[in-house]
């Protein structure tokens, strides 16, 4: 299997002002990754642990180039912010919540039909 | 051709958006202990055997009841403790299992990613402070802040089995029981 991500990869994460976006964010950039910009909506402009905020994964993808993303969201919206970063053109991301409802997963796993793999 | 009966399930993950379908819940029909753990948002299945189990990750629930199985014992329920689990929630779940009076011994296995140690064996503590614990407890912490979780055990003072790894614990509980 080839190598997805390394040292270099930007990072953005969605939902990092949360309580558990902040805690595991913390931990990231302590490990050091290169983690470039949190996206929270309502909180564009907004600077958290030394990194700007954006409202939506489109603002932040184009002001930092970020690829990769990790989404620290409620059930109730994390199938909404995966189908946001794909939609941004995020190349690789980690979505950790539990309990999302099956119906949203179902209609995320049809959105990345949009997405073809590139073989380079 | 006649449609005689229907058979429905819903995501209980959906029903946050499904107010109507939610109110026909009829809790007489379930498992009391099932019931309990639902209105803390638990996942605990009620099963037959004496080793209480309080475990985060279904997949790591059934991977610990199976090795209870392989090592002579027999899980009392499977019990999901889920992510990010508050020193609170963490002490509801084990008064939760306790109920259980068929639990011999209590077997907590806690592999920390979104989860924290230090929450969790505060939780423990606390529940186990709060009651008068007539069971022998193991204990195997991992992951995301597993060394202040361990030392918030130890300094505790309280008579808890701490194990190293899955194998160990398993091992320890059916032990506990036989002894």
């Amino acid at each position: 299997m080839s190598i997805l991500l390394n040292k270099n990869t930007k990072v953005l994460i969605q939902g990092m002002t949360g309580r558990i976006g902040s805690f595991h964010a913390q931990e990231m950039v302590d490990y050091g990754t290169n983690l470039v910009a949190g996206v929270t909506p309502g909180k564009g402009g907004t600077k958290h642990l030394d990194r700007p905020i954006f409202n939506t994964v489109k603002d932040a993808v184009n002001e930092t180039g970020a690829e990769a993303c990790i989404i620290f969201v409620p059930a109730a919206a994390a199938a909404d912010s995966i189908m946001e970063a794909a939609d941004a053109g995020i190349k690789y991301c980690v979505s950790i919540t539990d309990g999302i409802p099956a119906h949203d997963m179902m209609k995320v796993k049809r959105y990345m039909l949009r997405y073809k793999k590139k073989i380079k | 051709m006649y449609a005689l009966d229907a058979k429905m399930s819903f995501d209980d993950n959906a029903l946050f958006r499904h107010e109507d379908i939610k109110v026909l819940n009829d809790n007489s029909q379930k498992d009391p202990r099932e019931v309990a753990a639902q209105e803390h948002d638990l996942s605990y299945v009620g099963l037959e055997g004496n080793i209480g189990c309080m475990i985060n990750g279904a997949g790591l629930a059934m991977a610990t009841m199976d090795m209870i199985m392989h090592c002579g014992g027999k899980p009392a329920n499977f019990l999901d403790i889920g992510g990010g689990a508050s020193p609170e929630r963490v002490a509801k779940a084990f008064e939760l299992v306790l109920q259980d009076k068929e639990v011999k011994a209590m077997l907590v296995n806690i592999y920390a990613g979104i989860n924290r140690c230090d929450w969790i064996a505060e939780g423990i503590v606390k529940a186990v402070s709060s009651m008068s614990l007539s069971v022998p407890l193991i204990v195997r912490l991992s992951g995301t802040n597993v060394e202040k979780g361990t030392k918030i055990i130890t300094d505790s003072g309280l008579p808890i089995i701490l194990a190293d790894t899955l194998k160990d614990a398993a091992e320890k509980a059916v032990e506990a029981i036989s002894s």
